[in-house]
Parts: C-alpha cells; sequence; structure tokens
C-alpha cells in the first residue's frame, strides 16, 4: 500500500526490482522523515545509550549486581553509591545498568518471537483466505480476548516463574497483535498488480510471499514491534514485580520495584531508580516507535 | 496493546497513602474524643478482631488477647516467662506411672456470675471439651483445635475426687500435659453461664473468673472489660477498665498511639518501632523471642545426605551479619531449635562463620567446585524470618561465595507448607512459633519419624526419635529436660538444620503505661497493667 507499483517490470522479475530498488528509496525516505522528527532523534538516542549501558554493564557498574552489604543496606545516594543501596545493602546504581540489559534483551527477544510467529501466521492467513484464515484468526482473537497481563500470568504460572518463561509468555501474548497487523497488510497488498503478475508468471506461493508481500508489509510491521518493546518490557517488569519474572538475585527493574517499594517512604531511591530506568526505556521506545510510524505513513505524519 | 501505566503505580500509591495517613492523623482524634477515658481505663490497639471470645474452641491469636483477661487455667505461664505457675490449682502431683494427675484447686474463687470454682465446675468444662457427645459441645464453626492437638489422644477422664479436688486421668502419659494446659484454649468456663447461653451463645457472652469481666463486644470495633472486684490475686487488676480497640492497618494503629487514643499497640510496622524509638512520648516493649527460623535440607537428596556438604553450607552462612542487617534489631542469632526462654535446650558450640573450612569440606567431599541446586524460600513474613525473600537471597549470595550456586526458589505459601512435605525442595527455610512452654511442642514436631517421600521429615536418626518419644512419656522434668537436650546435641552435630534467628516481636507504648509485660506466647497480662 506504501510503495507506488512500479509499471515498467518486467513479468520475469517481478518482485526484486521492485523490493530493492523502490524499497532502498522509500527506506532512505523515511529514514529522513525520521531525522526531521526531534522526539523520535531523542527516542533512538536514548536507545542507543541504553543499549550501550547494556552492552558495557560489567564494565560500567562499579560494583556487581549482587555484592550484599547488610550492615549498609538502605544508604541514600552518596558518591560510592550514586543511586543509594538497596534493602541488601547492593548498589542500585550497578543494579539498574545490569537491568538494562534485561530488559532490553527481554523486550527485544520477545518481541522478535511474537514478530517472527505473529508476522508468519498473519500472512499465511491473509493470503491463503478462507478457511484457514477463520481457523488463524479467532484463535487469534480468542487471545486477544484476555488481558494481556492476565494470560502471562497463567503462562508463566503454567511453566513456572523465571527470566526465559517470561519472554516465553510476553512473546506469545503478543503474537495476535503481529498477526493482524501482518494480516491486514497482506489482504491489501495481495490484489496489487504486482502480486497478480508475480502469480500470473509461476511464482510458487511461499516466493510470492517472501518476495512481494513480505518486504510491502514491513513497514507496518516495524512500526508495531518498535512500539511493542515498549508494551514487552512493561510486561516483563509487571511479571517481575508479581515475583513471577526474574527471580532474585537477578537486577531485573520490576522485580527490583517491588523488593523496594515497601521501603518507599524511608528510602525512595531504593525503587525510584528501577521506576525510572523502566519509565525512560518505554519512553524511548515510545518515541522511537511513533517517530517510525510518522515516517512510514507520510499521510499521517502530514496531520496538523 | 493497551498497557496500564504500570510504572506510576507505586508511587501514586504510595502518595495516595501518605495523604490518607495525614489526612487520618488530623481527622480521627477529633472523632473519638469518646475514647479519652482518663487514668483508669487501658486502652489497646488489636490488629485484628477476636472470632469468638470462648477459647476452647478457638486458636486464633486475636481471640486469646482478650480471653487472657477474662478466663483463668489450672496453672498459667509466668508472666514475660514460658515458665507455669499455679493459676486456679494451686499444687498437683502425678501418679508414677504418669496416668493420674491430681490438682488441688484454689479456695474461695467465683466466676464473675457468682458460680463457685469448685471440682464439679472444672470437670465440667473437661467433659464438654473430651466428649462430642456433651451438649455443649458443638459449636458451629468451630472445632476444639487444640484439645485435638494437645490432650484428645492421650485423655481418658476428669474425675471431682472432692470440692477442692480434681484428677485426670489418661490413657497414655502425656508429660507435656502440665505445659499444654497452660495454653488459653484450656480456660475454665462458668457451667452456669454456659447453660444459660448455650455453648453457641457463650462466645458472646463469656463468664470466668478473671480480673476481667465481659461488658461488651462491638464487632470490629472494640471489647470492653471492666475489673472483676473478687479477683483472687489480690491487689489486681491494677486499672478499672480495659477497652480493646480492633485498628487492623498497622500504620493506622501506630498514629492511634501517637495521638494518644490507644496506649499500647501491638504488631507495629518495623519503622513505626524506629519512630517509637524516638519519639519522647512512646516506649517500646518486647515479646521475648520465642520463635525461631533456620534452613532445612532435604536428606533423602543425594546433596545433602553429605554430612561434609550440610557442614560446609552451614559455616557459609554468615549469620550474624543476617540477623544484625535483617531483623531491625530484634532477632539474635540462634543455635539451637529452641530458643533461649525454653528449658530442655543442648547449649551448643555456635557454628562459627568459616567460609573457608566450608571450601575445604567441599573439596573432601568431591565438589571443589560447588555445585548447583534450588533453595527454596518462605514467601511470607515470619517474627522468626522478617523478610524472606531478603533472607534467602543473603544465604544464596553466602553459599555463592563458595561457589555453591543457590537457585532462588519460592511459591504461594499454602502450597509451600505443603511441598515441604514432599522431596520438591532440596533445601529450604521454615520455622516455628511456640505455643506453649513444653519442648514437645517443638522438637517432637521437628523430628517426630523418618520419612523416605518428605523432605521435611527427611532426617533419620532411630536414636533421636527414641529420646524424644521417652521424653513425652517421663515424668520428671529434670530427666525430661536431659533427653531433649541430648537429642538437640545430636541433630546439631549432625548438622540436620542451621538454625539462623530468633526475634523478639515488639510492642509499642505510651510512656506513661507501666506493668506491661511481654508475654512469649503474645498473650499479655493486662491485670499488672497502670496508667501512670
Amino acid at each position: 500500500m506504501l510503495s507506488s507499483t512500479p509499471e515498467s517490470v518486467t513479468p520475469s522479475a517481478v518482485a526484486r526490482p521492485r523490493a530493492r530498488a523502490a524499497g532502498r528509496s522509500t527506506w532512505r525516505l523515511a529514514a529522513r522523515r525520521f531525522w526531521r522528527n526531534a522526539n523520535a532523534r531523542v527516542g533512538f538516542a536514548l536507545i542507543v545509550f541504553f543499549a550501550l549501558v547494556a552492552v558495557a554493564a560489567p564494565r560500567i557498574a562499579p560494583e556487581g549486581y549482587d555484592q550484599e552489604n547488610l550492615l549498609g543496606r538502605l544508604k541514600p545516594p552518596s558518591a560510592a553509591h550514586w543511586f543509594g543501596t538497596d534493602e541488601l545493602g547492593r548498589d542500585v546504581f550497578s543494579r539498574v545498568i545490569y537491568g538494562a540489559r534485561i530488559s532490553m534483551t527481554v523486550g527485544l527477544v520477545a518481541v522478535a518471537g511474537a514478530l517472527g510467529s505473529g508476522a508468519v501466521l498473519g500472512i499465511a492467513a491473509g493470503y491463503t483466505g478462507g478457511r484457514l484464515d477463520g481457523f488463524v484468526m479467532r484463535i487469534m482473537d480468542v487471545m486477544l480476548a484476555f488481558p494481556s497481563v492476565i494470560l502471562a500470568i497463567g503462562i508463566v504460572a503454567l511453566r513456572g516463574p523465571g527470566l526465559n518463561n517470561t519472554i516465553l509468555a510476553v512473546s506469545i501474548v503478543n503474537i495476535p497483535v503481529y498477526a493482524r497487523v501482518a494480516r491486514a497488510s497482506t489482504l491489501a497488498i495481495k490484489e496489487h498488480e504486482y502480486v497478480v503478475a508475480a502469480r500470473a508468471v509461476g511464482a510458487r506461493p511461499w516466493r510470492v510471499l517472501l518476495r512481494a508481500i513480505l518486504p510491502n508489509a514491513a513497514s507496518p510491521l516495524v512500526v508495531q514491534a518498535t512500539l511493542g518493546v515498549a508494551g514487552a518490557i512493561l510486561d516483563a517488569a509487571a511479571l517481575g514485580f508479581l515475583g513471577l519474572g526474574a527471580q532474585p538475585p537477578t537486577p531485573e527493574w520490576g522485580a527490583m520495584l517491588s523488593d523496594s517499594y515497601k521501603y518507599l517512604l524511608t528510602a525512595f531511591w531504593a525503587a525510584l531508580a528501577p521506576g525510572a530506568a523502566i519509565a525512560l526505556m518505554v519512553l524511548s521506545f515510545n518515541l522511537a516507535g511513533d517517530g517510525l510510524h510518522d515516517a512510514l505513513d507520510p499521510r499521517l505524519s502530514s496531520r496538523a | 496493546m493497551i498497557k496500564p501505566p504500570r510504572r506510576t503505580r507505586h508511587p501514586v500509591t504510595a502518595v495516595v497513602i501518605a495523604v490518607m495517613l495525614v489526612a487520618g492523623a488530623i481527622v480521627v482524634p477529633g472523632s473519638v474524643t469518646g475514647w479519652a477515658a482518663g487514668p483508669t481505663t487501658f486502652i489497646w490497639g488489636k490488629a485484628g478482631d477476636a472470632d469468638t471470645l470462648d477459647n476452647q474452641v478457638s486458636s486464633n491469636g486475636e481471640t486469646s488477647e482478650v480471653t487472657t483477661q477474662i478466663f483463668n487455667l489450672l496453672v498459667r505461664a509466668k508472666p514475660g516467662r514460658t515458665e507455669i505457675e499455679p493459676d486456679l490449682a494451686t499444687s498437683w502431683s502425678v501418679s508414677p506411672d504418669g496416668l493420674v494427675w491430681t490438682f488441688t484447686l484454689r479456695r474461695g474463687v467465683t466466676f464473675h456470675d457468682g458460680t463457685p470454682w469448685n471440682a464439679e465446675a472444672a470437670k465440667f468444662n473437661f467433659d464438654r471439651m473430651a466428649d462430642e457427645k456433651n451438649p455443649y459441645h458443638a459449636v458451629k464453626g468451630f472445632d476444639y483445635e487444640y484439645w485435638g492437638d494437645f490432650m484428645a489422644d492421650s485423655f481418658k477422664e476428669a474425675r471431682a475426687v472432692d470440692p477442692y479436688t480434681l484428677q485426670l486421668v489418661l490413657k497414655k502419659p502425656n508429660a507435656p500435659l502440665l505445659y499444654n494446659l497452660s495454653i488459653i484454649a484450656f480456660q475454665f468456663n462458668s457451667p452456669a453461664a454456659l447453660k444459660k447461653y448455650g455453648a453457641q451463645g457463650f462466645g458472646q457472652h463469656p463468664v470466668g473468673t478473671g480480673p476481667y469481666k465481659f461488658v461488651e463486644w462491638v464487632r470490629d470495633d472494640h471489647i470492653t472489660l471492666v475489673a472483676n472486684p473478687s479477683y483472687f490475686r489480690k491487689g489486681l487488676p491494677k486499672t478499672q477498665r480495659v477497652i480493646m480497640r480492633v485498628i487492623k492497618d498497622n500504620a493506622a494503629r501506630f498514629l492511634a498511639l501517637k495521638a494518644g487514643e490507644v496506649h499500647a499497640i501491638e504488631l507495629p510496622n518495623t519503622d513505626d518501632v524506629k519512630a517509637a524509638q524516638s519519639d519522647p512520648n512512646l516506649k517500646v516493649g518486647f515479646r521475648p523471642p520465642f520463635n525461631t527460623g533456620w534452613v532445612r535440607f532435604n536428606m533423602n537428596n543425594t546433596l545433602f545426605k553429605d554430612k561434609r556438604i550440610r557442614e560446609a553450607v552451614a559455616l557459609a552462612i554468615n549469620r550474624k551479619a543476617i540477623v544484625q542487617g535483617l531483623y531491625a534489631g530484634f532477632g539474635e542469632v540462634a543455635n539451637e531449635h529452641m530458643p533461649p526462654t525454653m528449658w530442655g535446650r543442648a547449649n551448643v558450640k555456635p557454628i562459627p562463620y568459616d567460609p573457608d573450612r566450608a571450601k575445604k569440606l567441599l573439596a573432601e567431599a568431591m565438589y571443589p567446585n560447588g555445585f548447583s541446586f534450588d533453595f527454596w524460600y518462605i514467601p511470607v513474613s515470619r517474627p522468626y524470618f522478617p523478610s524472606g525473600k531478603e533472607i534467602g537471597t543473603a544465604i544464596a549470595s553466602d553459599l555463592g561465595k563458595i561457589g555453591i550456586r543457590a537457585r532462588l526458589q519460592t511459591e504461594d505459601w499454602a502450597a509451600y507448607l505443603k511441598d515441604r512435605k514432599t522431596n520438591k525442595f532440596p533445601m529450604f527455610m521454615i520455622g516455628w512459633i511456640g505455643d506453649n512452654g513444653d519442648p514437645d511442642d517443638w522438637l517432637g514436631f521437628f523430628f517426630p519419624k523418618y520419612d523416605p517421600e518428605n523432605a521435611y521429615l527427611s532426617y533419620n536418626n532411630p536414636a533421636v526419635f527414641d529420646l524424644i518419644n521417652k521424653a513425652k512419656v517421663t515424668t520428671s522434668q529434670a530427666e525430661r529436660a536431659k533427653m531433649y537436650a541430648q537429642a538437640e546435641a545430636m541433630v546439631m552435630a549432625d548438622y540436620r538444620d542451621v538454625p539462623i534467628a530468633h526475634a523478639k516481636v515488639p510492642i509499642l507504648m505510651r510512656k506513661n503505661v507501666e506493668g506491661l509485660v511481654g508475654q512469649p506466647d503474645a498473650n499479655e497480662y493486662m491485670e499488672t497493667v497502670e496508667l501512670k
């Protein structure tokens, strides 16, 4: 829908030039629009910042995330402990830094999983239509009908608490979102002439899907995925907060929040730092996602 | 996906709570000026309401706090202690075979309704508790839990030999009987009142022999008691009225204390204890430690069958640091299962903190680089483990220092209590709060037998079981004490458990409160309380 159909394509190479030549310029244009958007720039910069922090965590963190000092509990921020210490005397600053690793990983892996399976299901359903479409999308509807956190809690309860199961649960509950987006795009794209042409020259279905439809359905999925990372991080933090996510001493931000909020009145810093970190990371993905959305869909970006 | 703004929920909650607390502090004092009752009324802030005032059928601690003031027992715990002293019985003896206990009853005591206290009245109460067909036995929604746990399997009958001599005849010896009878669930009700109100109604119209008479009970609000002028302990009670107010929220209860609406409260938040310590109008009292928290090994697990490994774990845990850091100053390091208030202790040498030796032991046990396993921590807060998660994490980190990787696990408390009786847990945290001052209530529960399918009962040492079972039927307390101490010494030498801590439980009161002595079983005697 987003890219205009090139008219002068030879039937034998129907998808390739379109995906390469036209696609490149589409993405380049989008990138330029993205960069003009100040909010998007901030979001992107924050994501890069968090990514760097996550990668370099052991080098940046002044202390280990599980280095306890039971006699120095809940100490306020100081030169030695920039964000203070938590209920076991661990350095909150170090834990928040290590936590970036976990939240980044959870967000990205969970979304990658959801995006992968959701896109496959959605495109297959949309392209095939008929009973497969009905069957797959009804399952997606049922999954969407559950509040996502409740569903995630159910999955974790079934498989036991832990970081891997958190990723799995967050991934599963997000599949329907991507399936829907992918299906909607597919339904529109499959009627375009270049797709019809590809089919007419005898391209196999998987080739049509991979070369003609997927590249054109990608942009709404990318937008959704970027925003989805924010949602996945929040979901994972919620599970961590409920004690179903990462188990101690893992410095997962949600779990850190739940361990320290009871000391909020006497030692607010222990809860403030992970809370602010979650907020900031979610914000960064939301800003970037909105920017991408505007950049990839010029019709919307021109709204007043 | 639309997500609730989770990251902001807790700060918002805190702000809301703070606002409500401030509002409460401003509004409440004005609204209940009726409580300002002068120096003759002692007001106690309770954490919850009683479920009945007939303690024979209840095991609820909120009930016992009240019934302790209205009723008496044959024998009771000394103030602030677990040892017993005479109450409605002045002396007692037991036959050499341990089957007949003879109690000489106190003379000249009457119930609040004028019914005389004598052997017939005592027998009436025992008959009611023991016989399910007794017309005064059944009470809807309640059972005789303490009777079932402590008396049912040994009790045969109660005999009124003469008006002031009561005999309890047993089917088999029950050495802890005297201590068991000091539990307030064996209170003596007025037979006339039971007949008048019926078993069902007595819980709302309690009539006993105690220092205070029942006046009124407004559910979930307060219970009012007034002094019994003919109480048999001369000069007591010292205060004319006792009102027990129910304030369920810990913070609200503390604020009521600060505002002077109540004179003393139980179960404060830890942070509020610190606030009370620095408040010129308040002081802090303590219930003596009557609980123990420990780490238990599943000795059915191949790893922990090896004594060297158990010893290594015990040596690696820095218990002193845990108690200093995580018990808010109310804990003391535990060196055996029973707290220092108990008799029959082994007084074993404390396990030192020695990670170097622990490493050597691991190497001897062919695990020089440690091993990994699941370590289960309790999901709730108990007096003996104020925060299961924090203490569990601290223990796991201590073990990490000698190379043992303990993966922390937990689950819902009800499931946890059930699963500790399977082989699911390789190592876990658990504890005990005492019911009475008899070692059988402790060691008898921890080491009754061996069960290969049960982590809790995975210690197989018949010599220990023999000693504990023999102690249960031996009549001489000195001999029993020796047996329990011997059993405990064997258990500790085997590193069966790693005791972590005993904790005292704080009570907060206003400066002018005198004579409120914290009781290990949490049932303070308010007869000695005075307002200066």
